[in-house]
């Protein structure tokens, strides 16, 4: 662009010394040659003097600095107090801080991955390698802890890459975590054969000696086992074996990787010892010097298990398994000791001998007993055979256990500790080393002692159980169970009344102390009517207890008596013809109430039209022919209804007046008297007189009526109106309209029974009956006219053809409300996935956060 | 940046208050020509070169990068500047530019030519935009370089030639008529 169409930059950049030395020629030349711009840059200088002149006026004086730098000091020791979230803030935001917070997030969010998903952190590490395998003197060594990559590495730098044995291997890291591998290569790994597996183990650094477990000639040129030496100080074994896919290697590869989980010393020794076998077994079974190639490894691979079995030195035939042979017979026998004896017998004939017997007396004097018997184990059958013929067989068990490979497992081992107990002898004398390796010896000699007595004992103890079979046999006598007694409870209640309970009660009291009884329970009481009661439980001895219980019925008048016998077995179950009876003590309980059941009690049912004034009518009336009131209260219900109830007690010559004056106060419907005859009565005790009172009596007839009807509401309504006008009382009425339009109107009427008939009618006209039910009582007032009758009436409609619940808004409805809930269960879900996430973003966000201004600031 | 200078302010934003105190005097009064520019007002200007400074310390920790530290404290300090005459304006007033001029305005008795020049600069200038006036400001106030008045502003190479072509061709426009008149009296 030139400088004359932008002249108003070039002019203020001359002004304010912006211009480069070229730049302000090439404007000078410009300004030379136009004389408007020349005009504007005169302008703008001047303009530039005056602002130049403005702004020194303005300038700050001298001391400024000064004032900012004091205000500056005393504004920070103002604000020197604790700051603790800019503290948290700055040291959040330290490098160390931050690194660590970073790396700590990361573990809780593997951690907490981990725990979700429950799956493991690695605890061993594995390496999968390939090699090419070569040559046949190197040793490969490569500390596992340190890094498995150094292990592939240095795998890597000793591998031939002419060599055509491709070799797969797993190392798996010892649980001490120090293990060394040292893999010693054999040339003649067939070809293609993977070997995968190991066990590491460590060596102790003075007894290197020791371990050299494999006589190197021997394991060169086997395919399928070996054990591995390096002659590192640490060094360690690797033993592996060939490929896991070939069935028969399964043995040898279990045991192989059973032996690398421990890390003792035995099991080093063992895992030597196992390997060389292998080596020998695997030497005999394919020659190496004919097992060349991919075909002989492969036929060498699927030999058969026991080949590929190294631990165990020898495969045990059927002969020599070690089999525990036992067996338990539970027998019913007439006699106990006569069994035992043949028993001993038998044993003796059949090369036994009874190890213990034991018996315990039952209650009933019947033998139960345990015999154990030792027999060789061939002879054990015959035994059997010949026991079970003394009584009858009430339970057999026979069993075998097979411990052949513990017993050998053990045996093994046994070896393999002794051997490893010379070889730490070995050490011991030739040990020149630190009294602190001395001690470490002398423990191992120690611990490894321990095991070999232990193992020792326990191959005798199986021994033994080998060698004899074991026969429990279970004797008890016929009738074990039967009852040795039964004892004879017996028990008598009785019942009295009496006119004066307490000198009853003490009459009782003396004649059972006078026959000795032993009193459990008496008891004496009055109630709030003052009438008194009393109880009494007694044991009474057999022989006095029917003379006593006959006193005791003499005291008074007898309401109830009753006895009872029970017989408890003793020492057993079930009936026994032979046990013996005793008769325990009688246990007695004696009641005895007031007397004063009065020797009639008329009950009269009264309607009256005015309840109140004939419960008073009555109660003056019984009052004045010297009655006593027992009782008496009037009731009114929310429909008007009342009723009275009054019980007088009378003397006997007053009964008949009173009873006609009740009669008079009303309709009598009902009376009933109830007369107790009892011996020495006399008709002048008292008599109890109930009356009820009521204001309205049950209607003689009572009809239950259905009307379908189209028109329920309008229909009810119209009945309504017809009762009125019938005379008929209206009890109750209900009317229901049902979610399907079905309505329902419920009406109860009570009316005279000369209305009924022709109110019925009506009802009938209302619509269709589909239910009628008359029930009627026929007595001498249903034919009164005044008799009340009751109706109870229900109309109802049939629903609509499509219920409510079906159609069209109530769908769109529920539609909406299942869509709302729909929604709204969304939000929550929605809600629940934030706070899931939520914090994990926020962590997230805040460690990259951090990584960021880390990596701004460096 | 001279090396010495950045190793002032790497000391002033890594130490303590003694380190920092040594960058104010190489900052206050470029502080103050930006506050001054947008305020216009000494005092007032001041008081935000003091909480500038103030808060540049309490934050330090936030600026690793010496290079940047001058634009930093220089927006922190247009901020806090802003944020006063925000204040200032929400007491409703008729015109800025004579409030403003008659913050300079001496009194009549003193009154001259020059100042009542003066004064119709700083109305002149308190009708440019912000970034313009404070371009100004640091031009002529502090005599700053356009190097460091770019570095300042953290304005891009070459942006201030057009900033500050714009601020005085407006300004020139709106004096004209002042300064012939001063010319003339004189």
């Amino acid at each position: 662009m030139k400088i004359h169409d932008d002249i108003e930059t070039w002019i203020a950049a001359a002004v304010t010394d912006g211009l480069s030395a070229k730049e302000r020629e090439a404007f000078e030349q410009h300004l030379a040659a136009c004389g408007r711009c020349r005009a504007l840059h005169e302008e703008e200088k001047i303009m530039s003097k005056t602002l130049d002149r403005t702004f020194a006026a303005v300038k700050p004086d001298d001391n400024f600095d000064n004032r900012i730098a004091q205000d500056f000091r005393r504004r920070l020791a103002a604000r020197r107090e604790f700051n603790f979230g800019q503290w948290l803030l700055r040291f959040g935001t330290m490098p160390g801080v931050r690194w660590a917070t970073a790396l700590l997030l990361l573990a809780a969010l593997v951690k907490g991955g981990a725990m979700l998903t429950g799956e493991h952190f690695p605890g061993q590490t594995q390496v999968r390698h390939e090699i090419a395998q070569g040559n046949r003197e190197k040793a490969l060594l490569a500390p596992i802890s340190d890094s498995d990559a150094k292990i592939v590495d240095q795998l890597e730098s000793k591998k031939q890459p002419a060599a055509p044995f491709g070799v797969d291997f797993q190392i798996a890291q010892s649980s001490a975590g120090e293990g060394r591998l040292a893999l010693k290569d054999a040339n003649s790994f067939s070809g293609g054969t993977t070997i995968s597996g190991g066990a590491l183990l460590l060596e102790p650094t003075a007894a290197p000696a020791a371990a050299a477990p494999v006589d190197k000639s021997k394991a060169e040129g086997h395919a399928f086992g070996g054990a591995f030496k390096s002659d590192n100080a640490a060094s360690s074994l690797l033993a592996f074996d060939a490929n896991g896919e070939r069935a028969g290697n399964d043995g040898a590869k279990a045991k192989l990787r059973e032996l690398a989980k421990g890390n003792d010393m035995l099991r080093r020794d063992e895992l030597d010892k196992s390997l060389k076998e292998a080596a020998r077994g695997q030497l005999a079974a394919n020659e190496p010097k004919s097992a060349s190639g991919p075909v002989a490894a492969l036929a060498a691979a699927q030999q058969p298990v026991p080949q590929a079995q190294p631990p165990v030195t020898e495969q045990p035939t059927a002969d020599t398994r070690k089999l525990i042979r036992d067996a338990n017979i539970e027998l019913e026998v007439k006699s106990y000791d006569s069994v035992l004896e043949t028993i001993r017998t038998i044993a003796s004939s059949e090369q036994g001998y009874v190890a213990t017997a034991d018996s315990a007396r039952g209650e009933n004097g019947k033998l139960r007993g345990t015999i154990v018997i030792k027999v060789l184990p061939q002879h054990l059958d015959t035994l059997l055979t010949r026991v079970r013929a003394l009584g009858d067989l009430k339970n057999q068990k026979i069993g075998t256990q097979d411990v052949t490979k513990a017993y050998f497992d053990t045996d093994a081992r046994l070896r393999n500790a002794k051997r490893m107990e010379e070889r730490l002898l070995d050490m011991l004398q030739k040990n020149t080393g630190k009294v602190s390796d001395l001690l470490q010896v002398e423990k191992e000699l120690n611990r490894v002692r321990e095991d070999i007595e232990r193992m020792q004992g326990e191959l005798k103890y199986w021994d033994t159980l080998v060698s004899y079979a074991t026969v429990t046999i279970s004797l008890f006598e016929k009738d074990l169970n039967q009852p040795a007694a039964f004892l004879l409870k017996e028990r008598a209640n009785l019942s009295l009344f009496s006119p004066d309970v307490e000198k009853t009660y003490t009459d009782a009291k003396r004649e059972a102390e006078s026959a000795k009884a032993q009193i459990l329970q008496s008891k004496m009481e009055r109630d709030s009517n003052g009438r008194m009661s009393a109880t009494l439980s007694v044991l009474l001895a057999p022989d006095i207890a029917d003379r006593t219980l006959a006193r005791m019925k003499t005291l008074g008048r007898v309401d109830t008596f009753n006895t009872q016998d029970e017989r408890v077995a003793q020492g057993g179950s079930g009936a026994s013809d032979t046990a013996r009876v005793e008769h325990d003590k009688v246990e007695f309980n004696l009641v005895i109430a007031h007397d004063d059941a009065s020797r009639r009690q008329t009950n009269l049912t009264i309607v009256t039209p005015h309840v109140e004034e004939a419960l008073d009518a009555s109660k003056a009336s019984a009052t004045a022919q010297h009655g006593e009131i027992v009782s008496s209260n009037v009731t009114r219900d929310p429909q008007g209804r009342s009723t009275g109830q009054l019980t007088v007690r009378m003397p006997a010559d007053a009964y008949q007046a009173t009873l006609d004056l009740f009669k008079k106060s009303g309709r009598v419907t009902s009376l009933a008297v109830q007369r107790n005859d009892r011996i020495g009565d006399n008709d002048s005790e008292p008599v109890l007189i109930s009356v009820t009172l009521t204001s309205e009596e049950n209607p003689v007839q009572q009809t239950n009526l259905a009307v379908l009807s189209n028109h329920v509401e309008q229909q009810s309504g119209a009945i309504r109106q017809a009762a009125a006008a019938a005379g008929a009382e209206l009890k109750n009425s209900t009317f229901e309209r049902q979610p399907g339009g079905v309505e329902v109107a419920n009406l109860a009427f009570r009316l005279p029974m000369k209305n009924y008939a022709p109110f019925v009618e009506q009802i009938k006209a209302l619509g269709k009956v589909t239910n009628f039910t008359v029930h009627r009582e026929d007595s001498a007032d249903a034919a009164n006219e005044t008799a009340p009758a009751q109706i109870t009436l229900q109309i109802y409609s049939r629903g609509d053809i499509v219920p409510d619940e079906n159609g069209v808004w109530s769908t769109v409805r529920r539609t909406f409300a299942q869509a709302s809930g729909a929604i709204l269960w969304s939000v929550r879900m929605i809600g629940v996935s934030l706070a899931f996430l939520l914090p994990w973003t926020l962590g997230l966000a805040l460690v990259i956060w951090m990584v960021a201004r880390a990596r701004r600031r460096h | 940046m001279e090396p010495n200078e950045r190793e002032l302010i790497h000391a002033a934003l890594c130490g303590d208050r003694e380190h920092f105190e040594m960058i104010i005097p190489l900052f206050s009064r470029k502080l103050f020509a930006v506050a001054f520019a947008i305020l216009q007002d000494r005092d007032e200007a001041e008081d935000v070169v003091q909480e500038t400074f103030f808060r540049a310390f309490k934050s330090r920790w936030r600026l690793r990068d010496p290079e940047k530290f001058p634009a930093w404290l220089v927006a922190v300090a247009r901020n806090q500047a802003c944020s006063i005459l925000r204040k200032r304006r929400t007491v409703p007033l008729p015109d800025e530019a004579p409030e403003i001029a008659d913050a300079f305005a001496v009194k009549p008795d003193e009154q001259t030519a020059g100042d009542d020049l003066h004064a119709h600069v700083f109305s002149a200038l308190a009708k440019l935009p912000e970034q313009h006036r404070v371009a100004v400001s640091l031009r002529y106030l502090e005599g700053m370089s356009h190097e460091n008045i770019e570095a300042a502003m953290g304005l891009s190479n070459g942006a201030l030639r057009g900033i500050l072509g714009r601020a005085l061709e407006k300004l020139r426009k709106s004096l004209k008529p002042a300064i012939a008149a001063m010319e003339g009296e004189l």
